[in-house]
C-alpha cells in the first residue's frame, strides 16, 4: 500500500527472518502446496513453503517456543507493475514474498520471548480478502503441524491485512485465540473507496477534467488509464505545491468550467484542494504538517506570517501530502477493484459535499478564505456531474467478504489519527458496533435477571437473581501526532526531509506501539480477557505516542453520514 | 496462587520483558479521586485564549485578569477553602491548536472545568472533538458570541458568556432604524460564523446595506481590507458598521484613513471596539472619536461604577500579566472570574461537575456581575448575557455612553423583539466576594 511497506520494511523483514533461515528454498510458481522446509539455526526454527493455493508463507518458533503463535497478514499490494516514472511507487514488481511480521525488530523480539511467527505472500495480490483469509487458515494448520505445542494463535495485520484479521477472526473464532486488526479497513472497501471516490471526483472536477478516475476499460487499457491518471494527479500536486502561496491554479484547471470560473473568482486554488480533502474526510494534519507551527520566531509580533502559514498554508499542504500518499492506493486500488466487480463501483450522485464538509468549513474557515469563497466552491460541486455505480458491478463489490463487526475474541485495533489512506474513523465503526452490542447484551442481561427475580418472588421465594457483565473484548488505541511538528529550512520553506510524525501516515507504528498490541494480544490469548484496568490504562499512557484519551472519537467515514 | 494474581504476575513480567516500564504503575492504581480537577484545597480550571499571535493584542489581557481577581479570590479564603487555579494554554487563536491545549488540559492537567474558550471557529473545533458534553466537563463562559453554542441538548455542558452575534446585530440594526433611517449604510464583517450570525441578525431587524462585504478571519493584516473599505466608498456608504475582532476592525479603520474616506458614522460592533486595543493597534483617536460602539458591560473607563472601580483596584494591586493596563478585555476577564466563583460556590462545598452545570442553570441569572444587561441562563437556555447598551468614542478613544447614561436593548437569538430593558443588576459584594445570598 505504501512504499514503506512495499520497500525497505519488507527487505528489512526479508532480511532478518533469512538470518534464521539456513537454507533457502526455492519456492514453486505453480498452484500447488509446497511442504514446508525447514532448517534451524540460533536457536530458531524456520520454515518456507506453499499453502494449497500456491501462496508462499514462512513460519519460524523458537527452540523454547511457548506456544503461540502470531499469524501476520500483510497490507494491500498492487496487483499490476507499477511504471517507474509514477513518484513514490514507481518500480513496484507485483510480489508474493511471504511477510510474518510489521518489521524485523518485532519479528526478532516475538521470537526472542519465545512466540512463533508466520505469514503467507497470499497467492493473489489487489484486494483479496476472501482468499486470503482460506490461505490463513490453511497456514495455521500448517504450522500446528509442523509444530504441534501450539496453543494459541493471535492473528495480527496492517490495513488489508487489519481487515483480514478481522474476517478470519469473525469467520473462525474456533481458531483464533485473540486479533490485532491494525489500522485496518473495516465493514467493506466499499465505504473506504467512497473518499477516493471524492477526492479523484474532486480533482477531476477543479482541477483536471482529462483524469478518468473511474470506469476503468478491461484489460491493459484500463492499465493505461489507471496510469495516465497517476501520472496526472501527480502533476496537478505539483502544480498546487507550486502555487501554494499565490493561490494559481494548475493549467488544466482551466480545461473545467468549474475551475475555470473558481480561478476567475480568485479563489485560492490552495482552498480547493483544502475543500476536496475535507469533504472527501482527510485529516488536515499529515506527514509533515501540522496545521499549528509557521515559519520565524512565533513570539515575534511582526513575524504574522507565522500564524498565517499554520492556518491558511499548512491545511493545504497537509491535503497535498495526504492525497499524494494516498492517491496510488486510490487509483489502483479502484483498478483492481472493478475489474474484480465488471464495471463502476464508485457512486457519489447523491452525496451532499456540504453536509461532508460540516463544521470543517468553520474551523478551516482562514484556508477555505472564508464562507463567500465556500460557497462558490460548493456550488460548483453542486453542479459539477457526478459519477454513478453499475448496479450490478456494486452487487459484485458488495457480494465480497465484509465485516459483521462481531467481535468474537478479544481485539485490539491501533491508528493513527491521521492516517491519510485508511481513515481512523473505520476503527471507529468497529468501537460503535462493539459498542452497541455490548450495550444490547448486559441491558439484555440485567433484563433476563430483572425477570428472574420476579418471577422468584411471583413464586414466593427469596432468590435474587443478578447480573454481572462480562470483560469488555474490545481494545483501541489511536497514536497521536505531536502538537508541533513541522520544520522549515535556514530559509523559511517547509523540510519535509524527516520522517513522519507519530500519529499520521498510513500504518506508521513504532516499535513500542506494535509490542504494546502484541503484549495486549498475548496476554489475552493465555486468559481469555485483557488484563486488569490499571495494566491496560499503563499501556496507554506509558506507550509513547499513544493517545491516553479513552473517550477519543474518530471521525467516522464521511459516506456514513 | 489466585487467578487473578498469576494474572497479574504474568502482565508485570511480561511488560518486563517486553522492555516496558512499570515504575508508573503503582502511581496509576492509586491516582483516583472522586471528582477530576478537586482536590482538599485546590480546584482547577483551565481556559485557551490567544495569549500570542494575531488575535493576541487585547485578548492577552482576559486570562492574566481572571487570574487577578481569582488570586485576591484565593487570598480570602478561596472557594469554601479551596484555592481556584486557572491554567492558562495559549492557543494563538488557531483550531487546531485549541484542541491540542484543551486535550492537555482536560487529559494531563484534568482540571475540573474549562472556562472563557475563546473564538467560534477554534471552539467548534473544541466541541467536536474533545467533546466536552460527553465527557461532562462544564464549559463555561464561552467567550464569543456564536449563537450555536446556546445549545443545551447539543452541548449540555456550554455556557455562553458574550450576547450572541445574532442579538447584537439584531439591536444594531434597531439603533440604525431609529437614528439613521434613510441613510445609507454598508456592512463589513467576518466571512465565517461570526459574520453568517450577523447578517441573519440584520436580517431580522430589516436592515439594508448599499454594500456588504466580508473579509476572510485572519486576512485582515496583508491586505489591509483596501477592497472591504474601497467598496463601502464606492456605494457611497454614510454609516458603514465594521462587524469583525479587533485587529480588523484597526486595519479597516487606518485604511479608510489612508484613502480618505470618512464616513458620517462608523458604527463599530462589540467584538472589535476595545479602545485601548485600537489605539495600541495604531487606530488614530481622531478617527476613533465620534464613532458608535455597543457594550454590555460599563465603561472602563466609568469609575462611579462600584464593579469598574473594584475591578480596576484588584487588577491595579493584583494583575501580574504583561499586559495589565485597564481597559474593558481586563474587565471582561475580571467579571467572568467572578461568575466562576460563583458558579462554583452555587454547586456546594464539595463541587461536582453536574453540580456547577445544574448551578448555572437554577441560579446564574441571579448572580452578581458587572453587566448591565441579564445573563440568560436557564435549564433552556445557556446563552449569557442578552442586550447592549450603546455608546460614542469620546475625544479621548473611551467609549461613553449616550446621554451620559447606559441605556440598555436586549432581544435574544431568534425573531424576538428588541426591547428596552429595565434589568437592575445585583449589587456589587461585600469586598468584591460572592456570598451567593
Amino acid at each position: 500500500m505504501s512504499k514503506q511497506i512495499l520497500g525497505r520494511r519488507l527487505s528489512a523483514i526479508l532480511a532478518a527472518v533469512a538470518m534464521v533461515v539456513a537454507t533457502v528454498v526455492a519456492l514453486p510458481t505453480t498452484a500447488i502446496a509446497a511442504a514446508p522446509q525447514c532448517a534451524t539455526a540460533s536457536g530458531v526454527t524456520s520454515c518456507q513453503g506453499a499453502t494449497s493455493d500456491g501462496a508462499p508463507y514462512v513460519m519460524s518458533a523458537p527452540l523454547n517456543f511457548n506456544g503461540t503463535l502470531y499469524l501476520y497478514s500483510h497490507g494491500y499490494r498492487f496487483a499490476v507493475d507499477i511504471p517507474v516514472g509514477i513518484p513514490a511507487i514507481g518500480g513496484y514488481k507485483v510480489t508474493q514474498t511471504p511477510q510474518p511480521a510489521p518489521n524485523a525488530d518485532v519479528a526478532k523480539a516475538l521470537l526472542s520471548q519465545g512466540y512463533g511467527i508466520a505469514g503467507s505472500g497470499f497467492v493473489k495480490q489487489g484486494w483479496n480478502a476472501d482468499s486470503a483469509v482460506a490461505t490463513d487458515v490453511e497456514l495455521i494448520g500448517i504450522f500446528k503441524t509442523q509444530f504441534p505445542t501450539t496453543k494459541h494463535v493471535i492473528a495480527w495485520g496492517e490495513s488489508l491485512g487489519g481487515y483480514i484479521t478481522q474476517l478470519l477472526a469473525e469467520k473462525n473464532p474456533s481458531l483464533v485465540s485473540a486479533a490485532a486488526p491494525m489500522c485496518a479497513v473495516t465493514n467493506s472497501i466499499e465505504q473506504q473507496l467512497s473518499v477516493a471516490t471524492d477526492v479523484v471526483w474532486g480533482f477531476q472536477t477543479l482541477f483536471d477534467p482529462s483524469i478518468v478516475g473511474h470506469g476503468y476499460a478491461p484489460g491493459l487499457a484500463g492499465y493505461a488509464q489507471a496510469m495516465g491518471d497517476l501520472g496526472k494527479i501527480f502533476t496537478v500536486l505539483g502544480k498546487l505545491q507550486a502555487g501554494v502561496l499565490t493561490g494559481a491554479w494548475p493549467d488544466t484547471a482551466a480545461n473545467s468550467p468549474f475551475g475555470a470560473a473558481l480561478s476567475a473568482a480568485k479563489v485560492p486554488s490552495r482552498s480547493a484542494l483544502l475543500l476536496i480533502g475535507l469533504m472527501a474526510g482527510l485529516p488536515a494534519q499529515s506527514a509533515h504538517f501540522d496545521g499549528t507551527t509557521g515559519p520565524g520566531d512565533p513570539n515575534d509580533p511582526r513575524n504574522t506570517s507565522y500564524d498565517s502559514f499554520a492556518l491558511a498554508i499548512s491545511p493545504a499542504l497537509a491535503e497535498l501530502e495526504n492525497i499524494a500518499n494516498a492517491a496510488a492506493l486510490g487509483v489502483i486500488a479502484r483498478l483492481d477493484l472493478e475489474a474484480q466487480s465488471g464495471g463502476q463501483i464508485g457512486d457519489n450522485t447523491k452525496t451532499d459535499y456540504a453536509a461532508q464538509l460540516g463544521d470543517a468549513a468553520a474551523t478551516f474557515n482562514m484556508g477555505l478564505s472564508g464562507d463567500t469563497a465556500t460557497g462558490a466552491m460548493l456550488g460548483a460541486l453542486a453542479q459539477a456531474p457526478r459519477w454513478s455505480a453499475n448496479p450490478a458491478a456494486l452487487e459484485k463489490l458488495r457480494a465480497l467478504g465484509r465485516h459483521t463487526g462481531t467481535i468474537n475474541v478479544p481485539t485490539v485495533t491501533m491508528h493513527t489519527e491521521a492516517d491519510p489512506a485508511v481513515s481512523a474513523g473505520n476503527d471507529q465503526w468497529l468501537i460503535d458496533k462493539y459498542d452497541a452490542f455490548y450495550t444490547q447484551m448486559v441491558a439484555a442481561g440485567v433484563a433476563k435477571a430483572k425477570a428472574l427475580t420476579k418471577k422468584a418472588r411471583l413464586a414466593k421465594k427469596k432468590t435474587t437473581y443478578s447480573y454481572t457483565a462480562p470483560p469488555r473484548k474490545l481494545l483501541s488505541f489511536f497514536t497521536v501526532p505531536p502538537e508541533h511538528y513541522t520544520r522549515f529550512t535556514a530559509v523559511g520553506t517547509p523540510d519535509t526531509s524527516g520522517p513522519a510524525a507519530n500519529g499520521t501516515n498510513h500504518c506508521n507504528f513504532s516499535y513500542a506501539q506494535y509490542m504494546s498490541t502484541a503484549f495486549l494480544t498475548g496476554y489475552a490469548s493465555q486468559f481469555g480477557v485483557f488484563p486488569d484496568a490499571p495494566i491496560v490504562t499503563f499501556m496507554r499512557e506509558a506507550t509513547p505516542g499513544f493517545s491516553s484519551d479513552t473517550l477519543y472519537r474518530a471521525p467516522l467515514l464521511k459516506i456514513y453520514g | 496462587m489466585s487467578s487473578r494474581l498469576r494474572r497479574l504476575t504474568i502482565s508485570v513480567a511480561v511488560l518486563t520483558v517486553f522492555g516496558l516500564a512499570i515504575s508508573a504503575l503503582p502511581a496509576q492504581a492509586a491516582n483516583v479521586h472522586a471528582e477530576p480537577g478537586v482536590s482538599a484545597d485546590e480546584i482547577k480550571i483551565g481556559i485557551t485564549i490567544p495569549m500570542s499571535g494575531i488575535a493576541a493584542p487585547g485578548y492577552n489581557k482576559i486570562a492574566p485578569a481572571a487570574q487577578a481577581y481569582l488570586d485576591y479570590v484565593n487570598e480570602k479564603g478561596g472557594v469554601f477553602g479551596r484555592k481556584v487555579t486557572l491554567k492558562v494554554e495559549d492557543d494563538r487563536y488557531s483550531p487546531t491548536t485549541a484542541v491540542s491545549k484543551t486535550n492537555k488540559l482536560v487529559l494531563q492537567d484534568k482540571v475540573f472545568a474549562i472556562t472563557g474558550a475563546l473564538g467560534t471557529a477554534n471552539h467548534l473545533a473544541v466541541l467536536n472533538s474533545v467533546r466536552l458534553g460527553v465527557r461532562g466537563i462544564p464549559d463555561l463562559f464561552v467567550n464569543t458570541g456564536y449563537s450555536g453554542f446556546d445549545n443545551p441538548k447539543k452541548y449540555p455542558t456550554t455556557f455562553t458568556y458574550l450576547p450572541s452575534y445574532v442579538m447584537e446585530a439584531k439591536i444594531i440594526g434597531s439603533y440604525l432604524a431609529s437614528n439613521y433611517a434613510g441613510k445609507k449604510i454598508g456592512l463589513i464583517y467576518q466571512d465565517d460564523d461570526f459574520g453568517r450570525n450577523a447578517k441573519v441578525g440584520f436580517n431580522t431587524a430589516g436592515t439594508s446595506f448599499v454594500a456588504s462585504k466580508g473579509y476572510a478571519s485572519g486576512s485582515q493584516s496583508s491586505p489591509g481590507l483596501a477592497s472591504q473599505v474601497g467598496a463601502m466608498q464606492a456605494a457611497g456608504a454614510e454609516v458603514v458598521v465594521m462587524f469583525g475582532v479587533t485587529s480588523a476592525t484597526a486595519v479597516a479603520l487606518i485604511t479608510a484613513g489612508k484613502m480618505g474616506f470618512k464616513p458620517l458614522k462608523w458604527v463599530i460592533g462589540s467584538v472589535g471596539g476595545d479602545s485601548t486595543t485600537l489605539k495600541a493597534l495604531g487606530v488614530p483617536v481622531a478617527v476613533l472619536a465620534g464613532a458608535t460602539g455597543a457594550s454590555f458591560l460599563p465603561s472602563p473607563t466609568d469609575m462611579s461604577d462600584p464593579y469598574v472601580a473594584f475591578f480596576k483596584g484588584i487588577n491595579d494591586k493584583y494583575n501580574n500579566g504583561r499586559e495589565k493596563s485597564w481597559d474593558n478585555n481586563a474587565l471582561v476577564g475580571m467579571n467572568m472570574a467572578m461568575i466562576l466563583v460563583q458558579a462554583l460556590r452555587a454547586a456546594g462545598k464539595n463541587p461536582t461537575r453536574k453540580a456547577v452545570v445544574s448551578a448555572l442553570e437554577l441560579k446564574g441569572k441571579t448572580f452578581a456581575q458587572a453587566g448591565l444587561v441579564p445573563l440568560g441562563f436557564s435549564k433552556s437556555s445557556h446563552a449569557g448575557y442578552t442586550g447592549y447598551w450603546f455608546g460614542t468614542y469620546d475625544a479621548n478613544g473611551d467609549l461613553q455612553p449616550n446621554g451620559g447614561k447606559y441605556s440598555t436593548l436586549v432581544t435574544n437569538s431568534g425573531t424576538g423583539a428588541v426591547t428596552t430593558s429595565n434589568y437592575k443588576r445585583p449589587a456589587l459584594p461585600a469586598n468584591g466576594l460572592p456570598t451567593n445570598k
